[in-house]
């Protein structure tokens, strides 16, 4: 067989990669007999190709089976969660056939009534709803007696969770904001009126508590939600307030809100 | 038919058998490992990589064929799992940048060390490492993997006589290459 230059690289190929039939071997072995020049050339880039031997890679490390093993189980654990189940077959079954579909669909609505909650369910579910409401309530108006301020706060934020205040929440709210010996109390409890500012008892109780306050930051706290839900009538109260106020920042703060709800 | 062939067990797994991955785990993990450390110089991504390969076997192993070759796929799914982590990873082309600034580095560190090591294996190395990604590849797959001239042909969609003309002018560049840096 006559190699050209081409055919004789690729065999050349071959037997470094260990992988050249004898004929093969043969002929390029001749080839390179005849052709000095790429015998040289070839016998170089061997010497290149052998030399990749001498490249030592580092190992993995443990860590990387113990990853596949862990990849495994999870595999196999997801596996036995889909695996198909009686379940599956039923839901085949009924979505083959219109009529195997039309009474499951029939069964599903019997079942369906027959689960529905009666009358005499849902009274019990509504009384123990405002038997926790209530409960909740007492324990707001237990907990807004306590000595110690955090446990008033407390009380306050639970009033803010009640999904209707009763009147005597209101009542101890308003009462905590007027009377209470701690700011951060008044303040809570300011918060949680706020959420009642749609019944006109609690606006008036908080232009009246304006009377009452000494603390600066109540005061100016109880301006802000005044000014914010538009309360006209608080004008004159605040008016008094900011004559007879020492404190520069509040009287300011006062006449800002002034100027504002009658601006409106 | 032998039944622990790489090809008989990947079709165990295609049926659902999917402990016999096991085996090919240990076949093939250590030949992933130094294919992706050899694309990516990085220990830690390689391992990455190879637990990549191998949830992605699980994943498509029901496009496995009755008359496939393993070695060709699951190499095949290895470049894909190189090529993606490339593309997805921008700072990877900075890594490769510093790695001849750490090589040097860590000459200065262990010159005696280094000393010792052949100049030629070091500029040999040098100059595989600035081989295209492409170039790179191939040399990775035919040198140190030992994967048939055949089968790369079939993971490249190229003829077996294309692909050895390619390596044969690789190992030139790669010899011309490491002959400057020696000069």
């Amino acid at each position: 067989m006559k190699l050209t230059k081409k055919k004789a690289e690729e065999l050349w190929q071959d037997k470094l990669a260990g992988d050249i039939s004898e004929n093969d071997e043969k002929a390029l072995a001749q080839f390179l007999d005849a052709n000095p020049e790429v015998a040289t050339e070839l016998k170089d880039l061997e010497q290149t190709w052998d030399l990749f031997e001498e490249i030592e890679r580092p190992e993995p490390s443990e860590k990387m089976d113990a990853r596949f093993e862990g990849m495994m189980e999870a595999y196999k654990e997801k596996q036995k969660a889909v695996r198909p189940n009686v379940l599956d077959w039923i839901v085949e079954r009924m979505t083959r056939s219109w009529q195997v579909g039309l009474a499951s669909l029939v069964m599903g609505l019997f079942i369906g009534w027959w689960m529905l909650p009666s009358q005499n369910q849902k009274e019990d579910i509504q009384q123990l709803s405002s038997e926790i409401q209530s409960m909740k309530e007492m324990m707001m108006l237990t907990l807004i007696e306590q000595p110690k301020a955090h446990e008033r706060i407390r009380a306050v934020n639970l009033a803010a969770e009640l999904p209707k205040a009763d009147e005597k929440v209101i009542n101890a709210l308003i009462a905590t904001l007027n009377n209470d010996e701690n700011v951060n109390v008044r303040l809570a409890s300011l918060e949680s009126l706020v959420r009642y500012v749609d019944q006109s008892n609690v606006r008036q109780a908080l232009v009246d508590a304006l009377t009452t306050q000494d603390s600066p930051l109540v005061l100016v706290a109880i301006a802000d939600v005044l000014v914010a839900i538009q309360e006209k009538s608080s004008v004159e109260t605040l008016e008094k307030l900011e004559e007879t106020t020492e404190e520069g920042f509040v009287k300011e703060k006062l006449n800002e809100s002034i100027k504002t709800l009658k601006s409106t | 038919m032998n039944l622990l062939e790489d090809h008989n067990l990947m079709l165990k797994v295609k049926e659902g058998e999917v402990e016999k991955l096991n085996l090919l785990y240990k076949r093939y993990s250590r030949r992933f490992f130094g294919f992706f450390y050899g694309m990516t110089n990085d220990g830690a991504t390689s391992e990455d990589l190879v637990q990549n390969v191998f949830m992605r076997i699980l994943k498509y192993k029901h496009t496995y064929k009755e008359n496939g070759d393993f070695e060709v796929w699951a190499f095949q799914m290895a470049r894909n799992v190189h090529h993606d982590h490339y593309r997805k990873n921008k700072r990877y082309a900075f890594q490769e940048d510093m790695n001849p600034y750490e090589e040097r580095l860590s000459e200065a560190k262990n010159q005696e060390v280094e000393m010792e090591k052949s100049d030629e294996l070091n500029y040999l190395k040098k100059a595989l490492a600035s081989l295209s990604d492409e170039k790179r590849e191939l040399i990775e797959l035919v040198r140190f993997q030992k994967v048939k001239y055949a089968k790369v042909a079939e993971m490249l969609g190229v003829t077996e006589s294309a692909i050895k003309v390619r390596v044969h002018r690789i190992l030139k560049e790669l010899r011309e290459s490491y002959i400057k840096l020696d000069a």
